[in-house]
């Protein structure tokens, strides 16, 4: 076994340098004139019937950037700047919109997120979790990687905001993920399980909700203020919980078997001196410091202001917003004595920030510019949902057109808006049940597991360094796939059994 | 006489309202299409119920410089019948009959206005765009059951975004109100209301440009991919002296 120290630091502002193979050479060679050529086609061709010439040049600059994000012929960060330049040189979106993206909510709740997740790093209380969680689940990998699932099924429920519950795991996933012998550019098949298996638990578990997240909260709105049909709490939870713990209990079985199979002397901690060093650590850790305590009651006071924010107009005549609310948290991490972070302390990977303003920047320009849209109804007409086709058949193309929409609309909501009054009127058009169809498309809504541009948890994770880019699109890729499948035959069997499909 | 003007204008105003209620616009479907010399011409399709006998029908015409090329009611020509007058500061089409009307008709206007779009005024802008607006105000104290518009944009040139429109288009709303279609060769778009109540607008303001794009984009790409191709074709090329790793899952041979 080949043993080492555990690394208790984070270091995610440090870019990770790890060696490609020959395989992922070969793609970023053949990624770079292919991220060209898709550009000029779809730039250059004539512009399509209902498509402005704005909404072709965003379509042209994400097809570029998306081709460069997967082979990587160039940095990520590098062709998310990049984005912004084509966006803005070719009139896609404007400079002024491209660049504020920087300011959007969501880079700023990362940022707030990755200080907080600082502080249970500082304060050693991400190791005293770390070190209990394995020894008490980590004497295998699949145990361990069983233990963070069930822990993300726990934690969906409680708290809706995805990256809260990415940033509370993140710190004590690096330091499993160190034991196991997986670090930041010398990773191993661990690390990519226990990566990818968390991020799909936080994307997928948030289907299993009606608050998961507010793209389901606008699902339903539409289902009942088009469809007539409210959809309640209980409905959506008994619908879809079942199917998000099966696909995930496939998942944690299929990925450290078959897709990223973990060797068999990384299945063990490689820490020198196994368990007793562990248990002797967390002995040595004694009881909870006064800076674990704080760290610890930040942590919690923000959690519970991200878990109460429909009580906040009640309590303070005001909403206490989820960005406001870390602020407040890394306002106080920040006080001098009585806090707990100097600036040098707080790990912002500032490349991930980049791509994060990149990505979004691409997935706006799509939006506002009617580019995904357009898209989503030319392909609704390609397949030819306008013929005369039975339920199941538009059931399943619809199923499968919704899961995979999550690579080109970054999203959740947009998509939401955008696709589920189309799927309504489609059912009304052929006489179907609106919920028949909606209900089971919203339901993939939050399957957001292929890229790390697709979702703020997905970039914050790969900012770990601990999975590639292509790593993501084929555990993610496959994922979905059985998603698909496993809602198709929900369709015919769970969801008939509940009044959801005919 | 003061009095008397008062009574003349109130009963003006009565005739004219009297006048208005007898007519009703079911349909008004109006189309801008825009030429490169900054000519536009304009036609207006109109069905019209006319409850009573009347010998006169008005119909906003959104512009005073317009010349009248042809007018048809169900396919008669009124073309000498037509004028446009201006009522109360809007300008409007008005028909006079020489034998009363009444039931549903169809009234068919094309018209003509040799400087809608002022280039100027127009352009260019940042990327050589040109920024325009297209409005339609219900200027009859009567509703129109549906008013749609289309906007065809001349023969090469495409509209480039749409900054505004009205109806509005709202951040939650599923669909814009307007669409967009090719007429022929052309760049149309078309927006509607309904239904249109007095003085309400239906209007749509665009940024527009030249479909042509330059080639030398195809001559830079190619330039990039070859200086790539050549400078990282270390990537491809086989190192023997250095152990290769076929694929991901292989990352923890090393």
């Amino acid at each position: 076994m080949n043993a080492q120290e555990i690394n208790f630091d984070t270091n995610l502002n440090v870019v990770a340098q790890r060696e490609s193979s020959r395989g992922e050479n070969l793609t970023k060679y053949i990624g770079f004139p292919l991220g060209i050529i898709f550009f000029l086609i779809l730039y250059l061709m004539p512009t399509p019937d209902g498509l402005t010439l704005e909404a072709q040049a965003a379509i042209a600059s994400f097809a570029l950037a998306l081709t460069w994000w997967v082979t990587e012929p160039i940095p990520t960060y590098a062709t998310s700047l990049l984005l912004m330049g084509l966006l803005t040189f070719f009139n896609g979106w404007t400079e002024d919109k491209v660049l504020g993206v920087f300011g959007l909510e969501v880079i700023w709740l990362n940022i707030l997120a990755f200080i907080l997740s600082s502080t249970l790093v500082k304060s050693q209380l991400a190791k005293r979790f770390a070190l209990w969680i394995g020894l008490r689940f980590g004497h295998s990998s699949y145990t361990i990687l069983g233990a963070f699932i069930v822990l993300q099924l726990f934690l969906a429920p409680f708290i809706p905001a995805t990256t809260a519950r990415t940033v509370m795991v993140l710190p004590v996933m690096l330091v499993i993920s160190s034991i196991y012998g997986s670090t930041s550019g010398n990773g191993n098949n661990f690390g990519v399980n226990l990566f990818m298996q968390n991020l799909q638990g936080i994307s997928i578990f948030s289907s299993g909700f009606i608050t998961g997240s507010t793209c389901n909260i606008v699902a339903a709105a539409f289902i009942f203020e088009m469809g007539n049909q409210k959809v309640y709490y209980s409905d959506w939870m008994f619908g879809m919980l079942p199917i998000t713990i099966i696909v995930m209990a496939i998942s944690w079985w299929l990925g450290p078997k078959y897709l990223f199979p973990i060797k068999k002397e990384d299945q063990q901690p490689k820490v020198k001196g196994g368990f007793d060093v562990m248990r002797k650590m967390l002995n040595e850790m004694g009881g909870f410091t006064v800076a674990e305590g704080k760290s610890a009651g930040v942590f919690l006071f923000v959690l519970f202001l991200w878990a109460t924010d429909r009580f906040h107009v009640g309590w303070f005549g005001f909403e206490i917003s989820a960005v406001m609310a870390a602020l407040l948290g890394v306002v106080f991490v920040f006080l001098p004595k009585i806090g707990l972070l100097k600036w040098n302390d707080a790990d912002i990977p500032w490349h991930v920030m980049i791509f994060s303003a990149g990505a979004y920047s691409g997935g706006l320009a799509l939006f506002d510019s009617g580019a995904a849209r357009w898209l989503v109804g030319s392909v609704f007409d390609m397949v030819g949902l306008g013929a005369d086709l039975s339920f199941w058949t538009v059931y399943i193309i619809i199923i499968a057109f919704s899961m995979y929409a999550h690579l080109f609309f970054t999203s959740k909501t947009m998509r939401s808006i955008v696709m589920i009054p189309i799927i309504i009127a489609i059912a009304q058009q052929f006489g179907f049940d609106p919920v028949s169809l909606a209900l089971p498309a919203a339901f993939t809504l939050t399957w957001v597991i292929t890229l790390p541009t697709n979702a703020k948890p997905n970039l914050i994770l790969y900012s770990a360094g601990q999975f590639s880019i292509s790593d993501n699109l084929k555990y993610g890729l496959t994922v979905a796939t059985i998603g698909v499948v496993v809602m198709v035959i929900a369709g015919f069997t769970w969801f008939r059994f509940l009044g959801i499909t005919p | 006489m003061k009095l008397l003007i008062m009574i003349k204008t109130l009963f003006g105003l009565t005739i004219f309202t009297s006048l208005l209620l007898a007519q009703q616009i079911d349909v008004l479907e109006q189309t801008v299409s825009i030429s490169e010399d900054g000519s536009a011409q304009l036609t207006y399709q109109v069905i019209l119920s006319v409850s009573d006998s009347l010998s006169a029908v008005q119909i906003p015409a959104g512009y005073e410089n317009m010349e009248i090329t042809s007018v048809s009611l169900d396919d008669i020509d009124i073309t000498n019948q037509t004028a446009i007058i201006i009522d109360r500061s809007s300008p409007v089409f008005v028909m006079n009959f020489y034998k009363k009307i009444s039931g549903e008709h169809t009234i068919s206007i094309n018209t003509q206005i040799n400087d809608f779009l002022n280039w100027n005024e127009a352009g260019p802008e940042e990327f050589k765009t040109y920024n325009w607006e297209v409005n339609y105000t219900n200027t009859l104290p009567a509703h129109i059951g549906r008013c749609d518009m289309t906007v065809i944009l001349p023969y090469g040139w495409n509209f480039h975004r749409i900054t505004g429109s009205d109806p509005k288009f709202k951040k939650k709303q599923p669909k814009p109100p307007y669409t967009f279609a090719k007429v022929g060769d052309r760049a149309s778009v078309s927006i509607s209301r309904t239904p249109m109540e007095y003085m309400e607008n239906v209007g749509i303001e665009f940024a527009f440009k030249n479909e042509q794009k330059p080639n030398v984009l195809i001559w830079v790409g190619i330039l990039l991919s070859i200086l790539y191709l050549y400078y990282f074709k270390h990537l491809i090329l086989r190192k023997d002296a250095e152990p290769l790793i076929d694929t991901n899952n292989d990352k923890e041979s090393k």
